[in-house]
């Protein structure tokens, strides 16, 4: 987080913290006021109003604490505000235990604010709180599951899948060795055979909770944060040592300065034998002309005191030293030879050895799928099992950081697009509980495959169709002839979305392009299918270090590039008769397909040497994403071993370069983006006729109606910092008021407001002429499916849930909206 | 050994302490200097005399090698190779709008850095450090405007124009972050 990023942070908590203490003091005085009317033994005319209340205080301090990312404030909140809920709807008695959690909560929340930091991570107490709370909520038949010293635990909100951190009762003999568990929707599509899923809690013991339960320490899915509070895990600390990300990078970066010293090293024996066979030489001429002087100097006859006999005598010094001399070179070169294979073996090794230190067990990265996917099943309404396997493969850390967002991405997918709802599953004869198995195992060449596949319904082609004909990518006669597994990679296209509605779940459509592109910067590939028992398999072909890879060494526009190997499919000589003009686009013809031909540099900006005088063209075919063009560069140097470097924190990012290498020597040389290169290329192909500058839109201006002062602001701030001109409105009715008065481009609009909420807002915005086609987007905490079919209902473009600072996805809609 | 010692020595002996204690309590530098000072760089760029504050320097190098990169802003001259890490290198002239006046050298990398920001800036000659009284900086003078306005400390006596590099190490506008085509 940048220094900037942190102050904004620093303001929003100040903010958060005076609005914090308004809610939970009126949030006290409703405690009061319910103790007095218990106690007075009030009908419900009396205590639902005060619950309803409270049950509000709590949702906007929830949401208000998610914005500033405050965990433990949110998650009390979070299960606080269920337990009001339950008190609410009537599903519950408001009995002294209820009473009692309730006020102790409250109590906790004030004790969580009064302390500093209040961004401290879960404490024993907050989470002893969450458990109290969520306990009343849990049906008993629950309660008596398996695990019982972890119990309590396995209610609280992270709790699902919480690994066992005690000793557990003996497990029946033999232990199931890694085995594992069964998907069972997978094995068994139970078509007819399935018992009625009526008897659903009968079916549980054996569908879902018993797959956590076994206790494989590498399968059970690791915890979340609490365990590690409670129980750190002494086995881990033994004979380790705890030493900074940054300075192994550092580390790793001196070593690779080595790679140079073993290059120089290789050098400097070659320069030595060039001496050395030199030096040989010289003294083999000078000894041939020696000879030819003896002879004449004894043909000649000339007096043994002569001038010719003394420089002859001088000669035979001569000759000695040189043959020192070259025994001396003779020697160096030998010695200088050992040691460079020393040193090459050295520093290989080396490399090698750190690049094993950067190796990181998978779970660091698997573990924050479970209580992803429960989020996401309470937000979705869908029950879910997870299932983790090979947690403790090893994957270079920087991947596995790379991995992050794919990975989540592929998971929020799995469950927003995939999982059905128990019902819908219930009618299908599949078990209620849907299946995400996620997997990581070593493969053939130091590779590691990664597989996220669920038991859902799968990837609807018939909707790809659908979608592909509605946006005019392929014409029906273009559907018609792609083949199954061609129809769903369809939907790794840019843009490419089933999604009706926008969520911040999904629906982007820049979603799995960007996957695949993530991926195939880290040198790996990502693959779709369909498993024959149903459902979605993403499969991650990486590479385990994030070792070198090869480039081809190019030059363009005189200067050198690296194009990494992967991706350039053939490099050839073709002679400038073989390109077309295919329109006004050069193109040509290689093996049986056409594709265009862009020059290299021409694509990069740079003045292109066009005086190719040559009557051929080099030429490399880069392909990624799935398209290919070929690029004419001044010539093809080399197939080198690269490392990509970054570009330092000033640059971020740079069209169409990935980063760069150090060449043998120290020289720096740029790494190009294939995809973006290809992107870059198909984009200035016919911009010709286009005016020049793209990238400064006109201000677009939002209008944001938000209640809590923290949220606005920080909505306020982030979308400023992306360039729009914000207004902000402090509910739903002076939004209208704004609407009617201004004009905006889109509307922002919080769900849950006083005086008119977000769906109001929405249909009152759509009823007026004026802004019947603004795009609305709603932003909630409540992420509830029923509201998110209300604001389709009542006229939304998206609805997105609140996180904290990641605001991508609304960004990333409202970039898409307007 | 008598334990009493000549009256006379103590008094003295106590004069010489109490001048050794003035002596030693006096500031290393008197006058209006005794205040706060800062150490800086000081380089020429373009015909002028700059100051940067030493502790935003991490270290000066002479410029060897500089590899362009296509596309980025005309500020950013390329990147360069320091112990096997890239660092970007940027042209203040042109971040400036400073006119170009001239043929200059630019052939020593000066590399800012405050932990998270990291880049190099180019100079012509490194004339070299010292110590600069906080009260000797300037406002500075009217005629500075534009850009360069922004990331000025001030102005010393000797006409060196003293750079805010907080300031610029912290800079959006020195972010080269560029959407995908």
């Amino acid at each position: 987080m940048s220094t900037e990023e942190e102050r904004f942070l620093q303001r929003l908590l100040a903010m958060f913290r005076i609005e914090a203490q308004e809610h939970l003091q009126t949030m006290s005085s409703l405690m009061v006021e319910l103790d007095v009317a218990v106690r007075a033994e009030d009908g419900g005319e009396v205590l639902q109003p005060l619950i309803e209340t409270l049950f509000r205080e709590a949702h906007s301090l929830k949401g208000a604490a998610r914005s500033v990312n405050l965990e433990t404030i949110e998650l009390i909140c979070r299960s606080l505000e269920s337990v009001l809920s339950a008190l609410r709807k009537n599903q519950m008695p408001l009995t002294a235990p209820v009473h009692r959690a309730v006020s102790d909560a409250v109590a906790g929340l004030e004790n969580v604010l009064a302390v500093e930091p209040i961004d401290r991570p879960l404490d024993l107490a907050a989470i002893k709180l969450i458990g109290a709370l969520d306990q009343l909520l849990t049906p008993p038949e629950e309660v008596g599951m398996p695990l019982p010293p972890v119990e309590s635990l396995a209610l609280s909100p992270l709790g699902l899948q919480l690994e066992p951190v005690m000793p557990l009762p003996p497990l029946p003999d033999p232990l199931p060795q890694v085995a594992p568990p069964p998907l069972p929707a997978l094995e068994a599509v139970p078509q007819p055979a399935a018992p009625a899923p009526v008897t659903a809690p009968a079916e549980h013991p054996v569908a879902a909770p018993p797959a956590h339960a076994v206790p494989e320490a590498p399968v059970a899915p690791a915890p979340a944060v609490i365990a590690h509070d409670i129980h750190p895990r002494h086995q881990e600390m033994g004979d380790t040592v705890r030493v900074s990300a940054g300075r192994l990078g550092v580390l790793l970066n001196e070593l690779e300065s080595l790679l140079g010293l073993k290059q120089d090293a290789t050098h400097r024996v070659e320069s030595i034998r060039a001496l050395h066979a030199e030096v040989a030489d010289w003294r083999r001429e000078r000894a041939r002309a020696v000879l030819g002087l003896r002879v004449a100097a004894r043909q000649q006859n000339t007096d043994s005191t002569g001038e010719l006999a003394r420089w002859l005598d001088m000669n035979t010094q001569d000759e000695l030293f040189g043959k020192q001399l070259q025994d001396r070179l003779a020697q160096l070169e030998q010695a200088a030879r050992q040691q460079q294979r020393a040193t090459a073996s050295l520093v290989d090794q080396l490399l090698d050895d750190v690049k094993q230190v950067l190796l990181q067990p998978a779970s660091s990265l698997l573990d924050l799928v479970p209580r992803l996917a429960r989020d996401l099943g309470i937000t979705t309404g869908k029950q879910i099992d997870v299932t983790l396997e090979g947690q403790s493969t090893e994957i270079d850390r920087r991947i596995l950081e790379q991995l992050k967002d794919p990975l989540i991405h592929l998971v929020r997918n799995a469950i927003d697009h995939g999982l059905e709802t128990p019902e819908k599953r219930r009618a299908l004869g599949k078990p209620e509980r849907g299946q995400l198995r996620i997997s990581v195992a070593p493969y053939e060449g130091g590779k590691v495959l990664l597989n996220i596949e669920d038991d859902g319904a799968g990837i609807a082609l018939q909707r790809i169709r659908e979608v592909a004909l509605a946006q005019g990518r392929y014409t029906e006669a273009q559907l018609d002839a792609m083949d199954t597994p061609t129809l769903r990679n369809l939907i790794f296209e840019t843009g490419f979305s089933t999604s009706p509605i926008l969520t911040d779940l999904s629906g982007h459509g820049l979603g799995l392009a960007i996957v695949r592109e993530k991926v195939e910067k880290l040198g790996g590939h990502l693959l779709l299918d369909a498993p024959p028992g149903g459902g979605t398999r993403f499969q991650m072909l990486l590479p385990a270090t994030l070792a070198t890879f090869r480039g081809v060494l190019v030059t363009a526009g005189e200067r050198q590039f690296v194009l990494p190997t992967r991706h350039v499919e053939r490099v050839l000589r073709l002679p400038v008769s073989a390109i077309s003009s295919m329109g006004s686009k050069p193109s040509t013809r290689i093996g049986d397909e056409a594709m265009a031909v862009v020059r290299l540099a021409e694509t990069l900006g740079l003045n292109a040497s066009t005086a190719a005088v040559d009557d051929w063209l080099n030429v490399a075919v880069v392909a990624a994403s799935g398209r290919r063009i070929a690029f004419v560069v001044d010539a093809v140097m080399a197939d080198i071993e690269v490392l990509v470097k970054g570009l330092g924190p000033q640059l971020r990012h740079v069209r169409n370069i990935a980063g760069a290498t150090l060449l043998e020597g120290g020289q720096v040389v740029p790494v190009l983006n294939a995809a973006e290169l290809i992107a870059s290329a198909a984009a200035s192909a016919g911009s010709s006729l286009r005016p020049a500058d793209p990238d400064a839109p006109a201000q677009q201006s939002l209008l944001v109606a938000e209640d809590s002062i923290t949220s606005r602001s920080l909505l306020k701030g982030i979308l400023e910092a992306n360039g729009y001109k914000v207004t902000t409105a402090v509910d739903g009715l002076d939004a209208l008021t704004q609407a009617r008065a201004g004009q905006f481009d889109l509307v922002v609009s919080d769900v849950e407001m006083p005086r008119m909420d977000g769906f109001d807002l929405t249909t009152r915005l759509r009823a007026e002429s004026k802004t019947a086609a603004t795009p609305v987007i709603l932003v909630t905490a409540l992420d509830s499916r029923e509201h998110k079919e209300r604001g389709v209902e009542a006229g939304a473009n998206a609805y997105i849930v609140k996180s904290a600072f990641d605001q991508t996805s609304l960004l990333a809609a409202i970039r898409r909206l307007i | 050994m008598t334990l009493e010692s000549p009256p006379a020595d103590t008094a003295a002996i106590d004069l010489l302490m109490q001048q050794r204690a003035r002596e030693l309590a006096r500031p290393i530098l008197d006058g209006a200097a005794a205040g706060e000072r800062v150490e800086v760089l000081e380089f020429i760029l373009a015909h002028e005399r700059y100051a940067i504050e030493t502790a935003w320097v991490q270290e000066v190098y002479p410029l060897r090698q500089l590899t362009p990169l296509p596309g980025t802003p005309a500020f950013v001259l390329g990147i360069v190779n320091v112990r096997g890490k890239i660092v970007s290198v940027m042209d203040l002239r042109v971040f400036f709008g400073l006119p170009a006046r001239g043929i200059t050298d630019l052939n020593k990398v000066m590399i800012l850095g405050d932990g998270e920001m990291e880049f190099g800036i180019l100079g012509d000659v490194i004339i070299g450090t010292r110590m600069l009284p906080l009260a000797d900086i300037q406002p500075p003078l009217p005629t500075l405007t534009g850009v360069r306005a922004d990331y000025l400390k001030g102005v010393t006596a000797s006409q060196s124009v003293v750079l805010d590099a907080q300031r610029l190490l912290r800079a959006s506008a020195v972010v080269v972050d560029q959407p995908s085509a």
